[in-house]
């Protein structure tokens, strides 16, 4: 009962923070729906248990925690994959600035 | 033939400006000479300022790759026929620069690389830094597809005409490059050369070197970029 509540009290919080930083357009509607509905599903899950269990033996897998973890460290993945290509963009982007900068600053020696 | 000289530097300050008073001690204009300050924290940008050289800085470290390109732009803006590139730590002789040049002008090659592997023992180069290159020549060849006939794949000297320019001015950032523009040229159908060069290491130049270490980024760089 007591992690039941502590993890509804952090879904609450993770959810205010999300809108709040939809609101400070921080991010964008898509991407605070698409968390709020994880924040969303992962406390019915924290709420009704049964609901994993359900779930594992639909896709079989032995246990609903299982279940969780498997879904979770497959986005985990894709979610990482996903920033190193964003981050390996910027990088090339961040180096044609930095090589304008720097042919700019030659030419007009 | 209008040769520029690229030279791409990180915290060179001391051994660059032995590099460039050398360079012009033997006639080679001011003009022709193109340093790049990858983000230095020393006095690198100014030793190559006042030393009358063209001398361009990156505002930060990006990487020998970039600086490269950077060098390689400004050199061909200014109307260089011949690009040659070579390192600021004073491995390379100014004399196999000259050799490139002259392969490039009289056309036997449109690129051209240096090798430490031709018959000109490199001086002073410790034994486990020909492990990891030895290493490295079989990575090119099995996973890059580069010829076997290439001998130095690691290479920081070389050199292109003009219209080669295309193969390096695309690379990647960091010590990657290196294979990058080998795997572009070999599998080109430019017509390319390898000739032997004198390479002197000192203990100042391999206390900054490439670690061994560093070969397994380069791997990942190179392999990432090809595949993903």
């Amino acid at each position: 009962m007591i992690i039941q509540l502590a993890l509804w009290l952090i879904g609450v919080i993770a959810l205010l923070i999300t809108w709040r930083r939809y609101a400070q357009r921080a991010i964008r509607l898509p991407e605070a729906l698409i968390v709020s509905l994880v924040w969303i599903a992962g406390m019915i899950v924290v709420a009704l248990p049964a609901l994993a269990t359900r779930f594992a033996a639909f896709v079989g897998v032995g246990r609903g925690v299982d279940a969780i973890v498997y879904v979770a460290v497959a986005a985990l993945g894709v979610i990482a994959f996903q920033q190193h290509v964003a981050l390996r963009r910027f990088e090339q982007r961040f180096s044609k600035l930095v090589e304008a900068l720097a042919l700019d600053e030659w030419r007009r020696k | 033939m209008k040769y520029a000289i690229v030279i791409p530097a990180y915290n060179e300050a001391t051994r660059l400006s032995q590099v460039l008073r050398t360079m012009l001690d033997q006639q080679v204009a001011e003009s022709h000479v193109f340093v790049v300050d990858d983000g230095s924290d020393d006095d690198t940008f100014r030793v190559a300022k006042e030393m009358g050289v063209h001398a361009l800085r990156h505002v930060v470290n990006r990487g020998q790759g970039a600086a490269l390109r950077t060098g390689t732009r400004a050199a061909l803006e200014w109307g260089a026929e011949a690009v040659i590139h070579m390192d600021a730590d004073g491995q390379h002789q100014l004399e196999d620069v000259q050799a490139m040049i002259e392969v490039l002008r009289t056309g036997d090659a449109a690129f051209v690389f240096g090798s430490r592997f031709m018959g000109v023992q490199p001086q002073g180069m410790p034994f486990a830094r020909r492990v990891v290159l030895s290493a490295a020549r079989l990575f090119s060849v099995y996973a890059l597809g580069i010829p076997r006939r290439m001998t130095d794949p690691q290479s920081g000297m070389r050199g292109f005409t003009r219209d080669q320019a295309h193969h390096v001015v695309h690379v990647q950032d960091g010590m990657a490059h290196c294979s990058e523009i080998l795997r572009n040229v070999t599998q080109s159908d430019t017509r390319w050369s390898e000739i032997p060069i004198r390479v002197i290491y000192t203990q100042d130049s391999l206390a900054k070197g490439q670690r061994a270490s560093a070969a397994f980024k380069i791997a990942w760089d190179v392999l990432t970029r090809r595949f993903l």
